[in-house]
């Protein structure tokens, strides 16, 4: 074996030479008890790889990560269980339970599908999977909105800031779109964003006053007007700027 | 609404946490993203947590869904949001000083420089200590071209870590808690 080919295994090694096993890694010990050019080079790449490997590794944790990623898990564990439509069963006995429940829930969905009856969504499930349907689409990207509903704004100041047409977004893989999203743009504000509506019937959890929240990061606020449930997502600007600003209308 | 978290989640929340949230940090350079993506991994683990057969090999799939989830954000189109403006505060709190010189924030600043497929990479090798081989698996790449980028993106780190080193630098210690 020949000092370039030794060398260049030890550095595809991240142990280097000693974590080179079976064959090669005999190999280059063995060249390397007879080249002090390769054991000086292999010390070399040894001793830069381990600095930068212990740098690398620690990164300190900012205080409150465990507390707010437990918190966010128990508030996803029933919307990812509802959108993906599995859990976790642990034993055989649950997982006959599972099953059975699989299959009462598929069997009740085809039911509600054959009749033609939407399920009901959870707000935090709508609020999560449509900001990351709006932030992970280019808003060409974006299908416009099918009209399965009205999708009409009432409140004035509202209506004056969603002028482009809406998009849809299909949230449980059935047909038709189960939410409007309107652009919103306010320079003077500026505030930039999302106005969805979804259908107060759609809704399990109907927001009784403004209802803010944070989702992956962007601020939310979700209210009704009695027929529709609106969740205004900020891509810019503050919520609670826009709320207090416009005091008095429906958020 | 809240439920208890299924069986085993916590446990797999406390034992590696820390870990996915540093591995995310040295992919993204962001504390909020970083923060963001661990959420997200630990999200899509409990979801799938049934793929999970052997217990031990849990951190390397933290990591594998950690990765794909940072590299399905950087093809998807940029959203500006809050996370996108300047951060209050940096987790670049002085680890440990090796020999007297390289620390956490230098690394991260060379790391930040690499391109993201020169990155991905490095931080397989430095951080999951992956062999080329099986970085080659896992990113699914030739090794050809695995050696190729690695070797090219360890001179460049190399190159600009030293010149890191050679210049003066502040050692903030940042007020950061820490967990």
């Amino acid at each position: 074996m020949d000092c370039q080919t030794v060398r260049q295994m030890i550095e595809m090694s991240p142990g280097g030479a000693p974590g080179l096993r079976s064959a090669d890694g005999e190999a280059v010990r063995h060249h390397l008890e007879t080249c002090p050019q390769c054991q000086s080079a292999a010390a070399e790449i040894g001793e830069w790889d381990h600095r930068v490997r212990t740098v690398m590794t620690a990164v300190p944790v900012p205080a409150g990560v465990r507390e707010r990623l437990l918190s966010q898990l128990t508030k996803s564990a029933p919307q990812t269980a509802a959108l993906a439509g599995e859990g976790r069963p642990v034993t055989r006995s649950i997982r006959r339970i599972a099953a059975g429940l699989g299959l009462c829930i598929a069997l009740a969905t085809g039911i509600a599908f054959w009749v033609g009856l939407p399920s009901k969504l959870q707000l935090a499930s709508i609020e999560d999977a449509t900001v990351r349907e709006l932030r992970n689409h280019p808003a060409a990207g974006l299908s416009n909105f099918d009209g399965s509903f009205p999708a009409e704004i009432t409140d004035a100041k509202w209506q004056k800031v969603c002028t482009s047409p809406p998009v849809g977004l299909n949230l449980d893989n059935r047909s038709g779109h189960d939410v409007a999203a309107f652009r919103v743009n306010i320079p003077a504000l500026r505030f930039r964003g999302w106005l969805v509506l979804v259908p107060i019937s759609r809704i399990a959890d109907v927001p009784l006053s403004t209802y803010p929240d944070s989702v992956h990061y962007a601020q939310t606020a979700a209210w009704q007007d009695g027929k529709y449930v609106l969740i205004c997502l900020a891509e810019q600007g503050s919520i609670e700027t826009l709320v207090a600003q416009w005091n008095g209308s429906a958020a | 609404m809240q439920r208890p978290l299924a069986p085993g989640v916590a446990e797999l929340v406390d034992e590696h946490y820390r870990a996915v949230f540093g591995y995310a940090y040295r992919l993204s350079g962001s504390v909020v993203e970083s923060e963001d993506l661990t959420q997200q991994t630990f999200m899509l683990a409990q979801t799938n947590l049934t793929q999970l057969r052997e217990p031990r090999a849990a951190r390397g799939w933290l990591y594998t869904i950690a990765r794909n989830e940072f590299l399905r954000r950087r093809s998807a189109s940029p959203w500006v949001t809050l996370e996108d403006q300047p951060e209050p505060t940096s987790p670049e709190v002085e680890t440990s000083w090796l020999d007297g010189d390289l620390t956490s924030e230098q690394l991260q600043a060379a790391l930040n420089e690499l391109p993201v497929e020169f990155r991905v990479p490095v931080v397989l090798f430095y951080f999951e200590n992956l062999s080329y081989r099986d970085i080659a698996q896992h990113l699914n790449l030739p090794l050809g071209t695995i050696m190729s980028r690695l070797s090219r993106a360890k001179t460049q780190l190399r190159r600009k870590l030293e010149k890191h080193l050679l210049e003066p630098h502040d050692c903030e210690v940042s007020q950061l808690p820490l967990a």
